[in-house]
């Protein structure tokens, strides 16, 4: 009788499965959990001989995981990229929210404030409170950078730390895993399965997938191996754990174990989200504003260092930035200008220094060269030294000064020579001879000129080969001084390589003439054989406006005609530049008034006083213009009077002396206090298109940054929400499978609780068949 | 295999479904109470850079406007001061014809060179007109008193010590526009012309250059008589107050014997002039010419005897600065005369000089307005004793020249008014501007307010489906019926 057997057997295999529905219900809600099922199984049937074979019941022969390995897999596989993108598309939002663009406190709307500002200045340089609201404007957009790349520059950092702490949590995670990979191994050793262990591994490589891309191997005895790109994280027991490194340009690297120091660049996960934000868009991001900071710095104080404040000149400067010791002998003056560690480059050009006398008045412009590449900072100390009465010197901090002896002031604003015949070669009053063309001259050896001065006797001068380096070649200067030599009552000079000779006199008694004896020296000389008189008053030459270029400095005047100014008939000055080509006349015969400014174009005027001008006595000046006094950039790059100091965005501020004293503020190129034209330049920095900003204007190329941060939003954004819903349906097909459904338990539970009762009445048949047979 | 639905799936669902609905209503939600469609790049991150440009561009006119706002109000003060000058300019001429009737007192003629003294103050403060701090006639030197008076009475002088420069302003793109005039384009005006001499002493222009500007005064001083030859005629004890100049000859005296009744009386008389009588004893006798000139002689050793005329050479010396600094006359074609303080130049033709007294240089083409004025007041005193007819042309030559400063006065207001009307022109533009970038950026930034209220509700709807109908699944379970 095998009742009883087979009916216990019913109950224990009931009974069973109703513990495994109970247990999916207890799980319904519990994250990663597969669901279960009792499997039943015929036992062994007994054999009747004869009749067949009698079954002797069920067994519940496993408890199985329902679950769909491959998509397991596949899920381990999706999750990463969705978590790389998420972590991106966070980190950026917080770049963009740092941005606060479009508003009024982004950088935008405050480089459009400052400048807006110069504008408006323009139209009243002397208010003051216009002149604090463009210093304002300039702090604010100042701490605006400020604020800007501190909040990015800590997030750069906070970057680091939580790639830090996430690999910290994979090496522990892979640590939990290699736990698990012994206590599966062993369990399903002993033949008992370990569907709940494995449902919790997978939910832990499911979260190490949320930090980075792993592919998993599952071994014979149900460990798994986990890589990362190639490198084995977790082998079976044994965890190879990951290492952050970072590296001296502050970039971070991942390294594999301790052993072979193999980088391991993620191909998803949080961690590679946040290494690409990282090492891009934020990275991209803080070197724009540097290099915007950079270019705003440079290109403003371009234009604020060659202005003037409200009282005019300066008495001294000491420059912003440094020079550095970059070879480390203790002396700042040996370095290359262009190698002395200043931030800002020096570029060949000319810096043109106006000395102003405080007692008369007077303006002096000199004109120096310089060359990043061969001078040094000593030459440069030494050139401007060279300047009378400027004095310059590189402190033991390395900031150059410069200062003026008490009684001038000095500026770089470049106004053109006020009285540019400062060699008197124009209309003197002294009787005046000059060559007409500039040396060097072909003279012979042996040419003897005759010269008679004031009236008196001629004078031979005689020019010898052993006087000139190349006789053929003489310049200005050579014959000059064998015309000191050999004559009195002249003064002989160079003046743009024309010969000049001048008789000591002056009125109209001064008289010179010169006539060849051998040879024909006046000729080669280009000097006039007609008599030369003095006049009673010399002719002043004054020139004023400002130079807007368009030509080729010097400018050299010369008459055409004879005669005085604003009497003769026909009398004109003609200008040329440095080719030689005639740019213009102006008529300063009859009908002109001395003294009336006359345009010549390129932005300037000049005037003449009264007295006679000569064509043929050679009479001429030149006129040294400079459209940019600093075209080298030398006190943008040492940050002599400066409108903004610092180099980038992390250290950009508006000088603290414009901002302790607002009538510091450059405005004006004339120290004219209704002058504004230097605030005219600052704003017109807003239309300058920079090559080192890809030819964008400095707004144009922070607008593109936005649009650039935006762009990049919006598409991590899309990508994510793609991915989201790649995952959402992966896991809704898991759950589809390995989900628990309540209703479903519940239909299960009905069934089992019904072959449970079922089993019971068998049992209890089972059991009066017994009694009736015992009672027999 | 079938499609198993399981209650984490129905309700994950629902989860999702709801979050989804509720972040779409948070946004149209923000988007309807700031009325931005764009509050961060990434809405749209075209539209964003173009926000910035938009913005940067509004800010800009907000500049220019603000530039032509107190360009404006820069010409607007400089008008209301040119037309107050005009008027100012035609009461002096009104005055100047007042003053050429003949008929007037001194008393009246003092009273209206007061009025026109007063003119002149009135003027400069007008040339002195401030729109808040700024000077605005002074060129761009704003913060400084543009005309200053000095002196009183001949020596009144009024100095411009602003320049010629323009202040500009930007009010368009790439529109510069100068602000203002600077006063010495209105009160002072240079133009081509010639040098003229006003007096009675026969200086003449040279034919050299001059430079100056206005009128100035050149002292013709006398200096010494010498008589010639040896009729014993000395000058007098006053020889240094006689008023003759020029060279040898130029000048003579003709004594006559006995041409009264008992044949001793004896007259003198200078360059045919009226004869006076003398008896030989006189040491400081007083001849005068026939155009009013005066010698002083001393006659006591004058060779009784002595009949005929005595040629005279008479020295005399030029000077600009009230005989301080004196040139002593050539009698030549071209004579320069230069002032060492002032640097002014003159080219003087001295050949004529006849007799001492002031010049008026007045400088051709050159017009100070204040000088003009000054002039005119000194004219109107006729402290010079010139005759009526004289004095009218002298008051002429005034009337004319003022007619030439309202003129410079009435072209500054044209232009003036031409600028004015150019910045009115720029406002327009600025307006039209602004409205259509306003327009483009709210195209860009704004939230249509009809569609963003449609989204509203529907998002709403959605919302209120989803939780309805997840309420009503979640109640779905066998258990109710178990």
């Amino acid at each position: 009788m095998l009742g009883f057997t087979t009916g216990l057997r019913a109950l224990t295999s009931a009974s069973i499965a109703l513990d495994v529905v109970g247990n999916n219900l207890a799980n319904a809600a519990t994250e990663g959990y597969s669901r279960q099922s009792a499997v039943f199984r015929s036992s062994y049937p007994f054999d009747l001989a004869g009749v067949g074979q009698l079954g002797t019941g069920a067994d519940v022969t496993q408890i199985r995981r329902i679950a769909d390995l491959i998509l397991e897999r596949r899920l381990l596989g999706q999750r990463h990229v969705f978590n790389r993108y998420d972590a991106q598309w966070e980190r950026l939002r917080e770049i963009e929210m740092h941005l606060a663009e479009p508003s009024e406190n982004g950088l935008s709307a405050r480089l459009s404030a400052l400048f807006g500002g110069f504008g408006s200045l323009a139209s009243s340089p002397d208010d003051v409170s216009m002149r604090q609201g463009v210093i304002q404007a300039g702090v604010s957009l100042a701490s605006s950078f400020q604020e800007m790349r501190t909040a990015l520059g800590s997030l750069h950092t906070a970057l680091a730390d939580q790639v830090e702490t996430r690999i910290d949590q994979i090496n522990s995670l892979a640590e939990s895993v290699a736990e698990l990979n012994v206590r599966i191994a062993q369990s399903e050793a002993k033949g008992t399965g370990a569907n709940d262990l494995r449902d919790v591994r997978q939910r832990v490589l499911m979260e190490i997938a949320e930090q980075i891309d792993i592919s998993t191997v599952e071994l014979e005895n149900g460990s798994v191996n986990v890589l990362v790109s190639g490198h084995l994280l977790v082998s079976a027991d044994h965890v190879n754990a990951l290492e952050l490194e970072q590296r001296p340009d502050g970039t971070l690297q991942i390294l594999a174990g301790s052993s072979d120091q193999q980088v391991i660049v993620p191909a998803g996960g949080a961690l590679r989200g946040l290494l690409d934000v990282r090492s891009g868009r934020l990275a991209t991001t803080l070197d724009a504003m540097d290099d915007l900071a950079h270019e705003l710095i440079y290109e403003v104080n371009r234009r604020h260092s060659t202005g003037l404040p409200l009282d005019g000149g300066f008495r001294y400067l000491t420059s912003k930035l440094a020079v550095s010791d970059e070879d480390r002998d203790g002396d700042f003056l040996d370095e290359v200008l262009g190698e002395a560690g200043l931030p800002f480059e020096i570029t060949e050009g000319k810096l043109t220094v106006t000395l102003t006398n405080l007692g008369t008045g007077e303006m002096t412009n000199t004109t120096l060269a310089i060359d990043p590449q061969s001078q040094t900072v000593g030459d440069l100390v030494e050139t401007l030294s060279s300047v009378e009465h400027l004095t310059a010197s590189v402190g033991a901090t390395g900031q150059l000064r410069i200062q003026v002896d008490t009684g001038f002031t000095f500026d770089f604003a470049g106004r053109p020579d006020l009285n540019p015949d400062n060699d008197r070669t124009f209309g003197a009053a002294s009787a005046t001879l000059s060559s007409q063309v500039a040396g060097p001259f072909s003279l012979a050896d042996g040419d003897v000129l005759s010269l008679a001065v004031d009236g008196g006797v001629a004078q031979e001068i005689t020019f010898s080969a052993d006087d000139f380096a190349d006789i053929t070649r003489a310049t200005a200067e050579e014959v000059a001084a064998v015309i000191n030599a050999q004559a009195s009552g002249v003064v002989a000079t160079a003046s743009n390589g024309r010969l000049v000779v001048r008789s000591e006199t002056s009125g109209v008694e001064s008289q010179l003439q010169v006539a060849d004896l051998n040879g024909s020296p006046a000729a080669e000389l280009g000097l006039s054989t007609e008599l030369e008189q003095g006049a009673v008053a010399a002719v002043s030459v004054e020139v004023t406006g400002r130079y807007a270029g368009g030509t080729e400095p010097p400018l050299t005047f010369r008459p055409i005609g004879e005669g005085e100014i604003g009497v003769a008939e026909e009398l004109s000055v003609a200008v040329y530049d440095a080719t030689g080509r005639r740019l213009g006349t102006v008529d300063v015969g009859a009908g002109y008034v001395p003294g009336e400014k006359l345009d010549i174009g390129f932005g300037l005027e000049v005037s003449f006083t009264a007295g006679s001008i000569s064509e043929k006595a050679g009479d001429f000046f030149a006129l040294e213009l400079t459209e940019d006094s600093d075209s080298a950039g030398l006190l943008a790059a040492f940050q002599l009077n400066p409108f903004f100091t610092g180099t980038g965005a992390a250290d950009i501020a508006v000088s603290n002396e414009i901002v302790a004293d607002p009538s510091r503020l450059a405005v004006s190129l004339t120290g004219a206090e209704g002058d504004s034209a230097n605030a005219l330049r600052m704003a017109g920095v807003a239309d300058v298109s920079l090559k080192a900003l890809e030819g964008e204007t400095l707004a144009g190329y922070w607008s593109r940054q936005v649009n650039a941060i935006g762009s990049e939003v919006q598409r991590t954004e899309l990508l994510r929400e793609t991915q989201e819903s790649l995952l959402g349906n992966l896991e809704r097909q898991r759950e589809e499978i390995s989900g628990v459904s309540v209703d479903e338990e519940l239909v299960r539970l009905q069934e089992y609780q019904q072959l449970y009762e079922a089993a019971a009445r068998f049992i209890q048949a089972v059991s009066e068949m017994v009694d009736t047979l015992m009672s027999l | 295999m079938t499609v198993r639905i399981t209650q984490k799936i129905l309700f994950d669902n629902f989860l999702r479904h709801t979050r989804h609905s509720q972040l779409e209503l948070f946004e149209a939600q923000v988007q309807l109470s700031t009325g931005r469609r764009l509050n961060s790049p990434s809405d749209d991150p075209v539209g964003a850079a173009r926000v910035l440009a938009l913005a940067d561009s509004q800010q800009r006119l907000e500049t220019f406007e603000g530039n032509i706002g107190i360009a404006d109000s820069f010409l607007a003060a400089s008008e209301a001061a040119l037309m107050g000058a005009s008027d100012l300019v035609t009461e002096a001429r009104t005055l100047a014809v007042q003053a050429n009737n003949g008929t007037l007192s001194e008393e009246d003629r003092r009273d209206l060179a007061d009025r026109v003294l007063d003119i002149i103050d009135s003027l400069i403060g007008l040339a002195n007109s401030k729109l808040g701090d700024r000077y605005v006639f002074a060129g761009t030197r704003t913060s400084q008193l543009p005309y200053l008076r000095q002196g009183e009475g001949r020596e009144l002088r009024v100095a411009y010590r602003g320049n010629d420069d323009a202040i500009y302003v930007d009010v368009l793109h790439g529109v510069r526009q100068a602000v203002n005039i600077p006063g010495s384009e209105i009160f002072g005006v240079r133009e081509a012309g010639e040098l003229q001499l006003r007096g009675t002493t026969g200086l003449a222009a040279g034919p050299g250059a001059f430079n100056g500007t206005g009128t100035l005064e050149v002292s013709v001083l006398h200096e010494s008589t010498h008589y010639d030859g040896a009729s014993g005629i000395q000058p007098g004890e006053s020889s240094a107050e006689d008023t003759i100049i020029g060279p040898l000859g130029a000048h003579s005296v003709t004594i006559v014997q006995g041409s009264g009744a008992d044949g001793d009386v004896r007259t003198i008389s200078l360059d045919g002039g009226r004869p006076v009588e003398f008896t030989g004893t006189e040491t400081d006798l007083v001849v005068r010419g026939p155009a009013g000139e005066v010698v002083h002689v001393d006659v006591t050793a004058l060779d009784p005897a002595f009949n005929g005329t005595v040629a005279i050479e008479a020295r005399g010396s030029l000077s600009l600065d009230g005989g301080t600094t004196r040139v002593a006359i050539e009698f030549t074609e071209d004579q320069r005369l230069t002032d060492p303080e002032s640097g002014i130049s003159l080219s003087l033709d001295t050949r004529a000089v006849r007799r001492s007294g002031i010049e008026e240089a007045i400088f051709g083409g050159t017009l100070d307005l204040f000088e003009v004025l000054r002039v005119l007041a000194s004219d109107m005193l006729n402290e010079e004793g010139l005759s009526q007819s004289g004095l009218a042309a002298k008051i002429n030559e005034r009337i004319e020249e003022l007619d030439r400063a309202s003129e410079s006065i009435r072209l500054g207001l044209a232009e003036v008014g031409g600028r004015r009307r150019a910045l009115e022109f720029a406002k327009d533009r600025i307006g039209d501007v602004s409205v259509t970038l306003a327009s483009l950026r709210s195209d860009i930034e704004d939230v249509d307010m009809t569609e963003a209220v449609a989204r509203l509700a529907q998002y709403e709807q959605t919302l209120q489906a989803a939780m309805s109908t997840g309420t009503r699944l979640a109640q779905l379970s066998l258990l109710n019926y178990m």
